[in-house]
């Protein structure tokens, strides 16, 4: 049964006419508006939560996160920039920070044992080489690795990127360039130090 | 095959990623009963990611402007030529006229804020949170910071060339925008300090100052101007100079 729950402000009115919530243009209500938030974005927020670097451990509490603050903080979302690109910089800080404040992850998890969270999101056609390019990721540099996420697997453009970021196109294209090359060069190692364990 | 192509298949295995179905009703069923007990959430950021400058943490930034304000050494890197000139180029005069980032609204203000503590978030949004003055960021932005510096250089030059009033105008105009700002403390200095260049000085801001600052590295050229202006020699902020005693004379050494 689904809980109801009050936000009945103009910020709510706002989901209705925001870009990525076409399909929820003629939804009336609080929850309808978040539910189609959250429907639209799940996917989205989930992937880049462990792309980021969450494993699957807390990627549900970190995508449950991103929600609530967003949900809570929609007056602050500015309709120049996609939902998408504002989803992810949430998300971004969500995981950074959870990843870096291993007490403040272990208080949280306990809040949401509290909670009774009994979903785990856990992935369909998830393959080896799927695992294998989000540890490959997580070699790269945080600047790096956001511009491959978002214009090699989200196919964000690079104005999108670009505005994610807070930086002009051409550092995003020149950032992009460098990232490929490293990404590149870290397989490379990665697969010589495979090479030398197997002879 | 080569690492190109092992790379695209990388990326092609990990786009057809997804969460399995089911996962999407879970997680909003959870997020509901968040929402219905006003869960407070995380207070983070939404603005754009910034990466490599927000990422300068804000006390290596203070540190760097306290010593290139400070320190005397710096002079030749701040003056008006090198800064910026006072017909101050397209970059400088767009940044003067940025709105101040306390000032800025949360309608407008999602970019590079971050969110209040959570412990005082409303639980429920208002009509009224929409024009409720958001707190500056914590970690200043780039553009900020340069602003800053360019406003405080600029106005360290116009008092190194004993040009008060347009020294003053730089420091009221800091004051205004960046009220809070990393730097505040020189902002306060450089007052203090113009006020001493008056005629008749007036040291009372700069005794404030160093009481306040006891070790900021403008203390030491406050002194100076200040006693050479007439302010007596007694340290600003009570202790002895050089060869000076801390304590009165006794009754006996009076005697």
């Amino acid at each position: 049964m689904p809980v109801d729950f009050e936000i009945s402000t103009n910020e709510w009115a706002r989901l209705g006419e925001l870009p990525g919530v076409g399909a929820a243009v003629r939804l009336t209500g609080a929850r309808d508006r978040a539910e189609a938030l959250y429907r639209e974005h799940f996917a989205f927020v989930w992937r880049n939560a462990r792309r980021l670097g969450c494993t699957d451990e807390w990627v549900d509490d970190a995508v449950h996160e991103v929600f609530l603050v967003a949900t809570r903080r929609i007056a602050e979302f500015e309709a120049r920039s996609s939902v998408r690109t504002w989803l992810f910089a949430i998300t971004f800080r969500i995981v950074g920070r959870m990843r870096r404040d291993r007490g403040r992850r272990l208080a949280q998890v306990q809040r949401y044992v509290a909670e009774r969270p009994e979903l785990v999101a856990d992935a369909e056609r998830e393959t080896e080489a799927a695992q294998y390019l989000r540890q490959l990721l997580l070699k790269l540099n945080e600047a790096q690795r956001v511009v491959l996420i978002l214009a090699e697997l989200e196919g964000f453009t690079s104005s999108e990127i670009a505005e994610t970021l807070g930086v002009p196109a051409g550092t995003v294209d020149s950032r992009l360039r460098a990232a490929r090359l490293q990404l590149a060069r870290v397989l490379e190692r990665d697969r010589a130090k495979h090479e030398r364990w197997r002879r | 095959m080569n690492s190109e192509q092992e790379l695209r298949d990388l990326f092609r295995a990990e786009r057809a990623v997804n969460p399995r179905s089911g996962a999407v009703e879970r997680g909003f069923q959870r997020l509901s009963e968040a929402l219905a007990t006003n869960v407070t959430p995380a207070a983070v950021a939404s603005g754009p990611l910034k990466l490599g400058v927000s990422a300068i943490p804000k006390w290596l930034l203070g540190g760097f402007a306290l010593g290139l304000v400070g320190a005397s050494a710096a002079g030749p890197l701040l003056t008006p030529a090198a800064v910026a000139p006072s017909n101050a180029p397209p970059a400088l005069a767009a940044a003067s006229n940025a709105r101040p980032p306390a000032a800025r609204t949360a309608e407008s203000a999602g970019a590079g804020l971050e969110a209040e503590p959570s412990g005082a978030r409303p639980t429920g949004l208002s009509a009224a949170s929409h024009t409720r003055t958001v707190p500056a960021a914590s970690s200043a932005p780039a553009a900020s910071f340069d602003a800053e510096l360019a406003l405080i250089s600029l106005a360290k030059s116009e008092l190194d060339a004993r040009r008060l009033d347009r020294a003053r105008a730089r420091l009221g105009e800091h004051a205004e925008r960046f009220p809070q700002g990393i730097f505040a403390v020189e902002r306060e200095g450089l007052l203090a300090l113009s006020d001493c260049l008056l005629v008749p000085p007036n040291v009372a801001r700069a005794k404030r100052f160093a009481l306040q600052h006891p070790n900021s590295p403008l203390l030491e050229r406050l002194e100076r101007t200040c006693e050479l202006q007439g302010a007596g020699t007694k340290r600003l902020n009570g202790s002895a100079a050089r060869g000076e005693r801390m304590i009165e004379p006794s009754a006996g050494e009076r005697r």
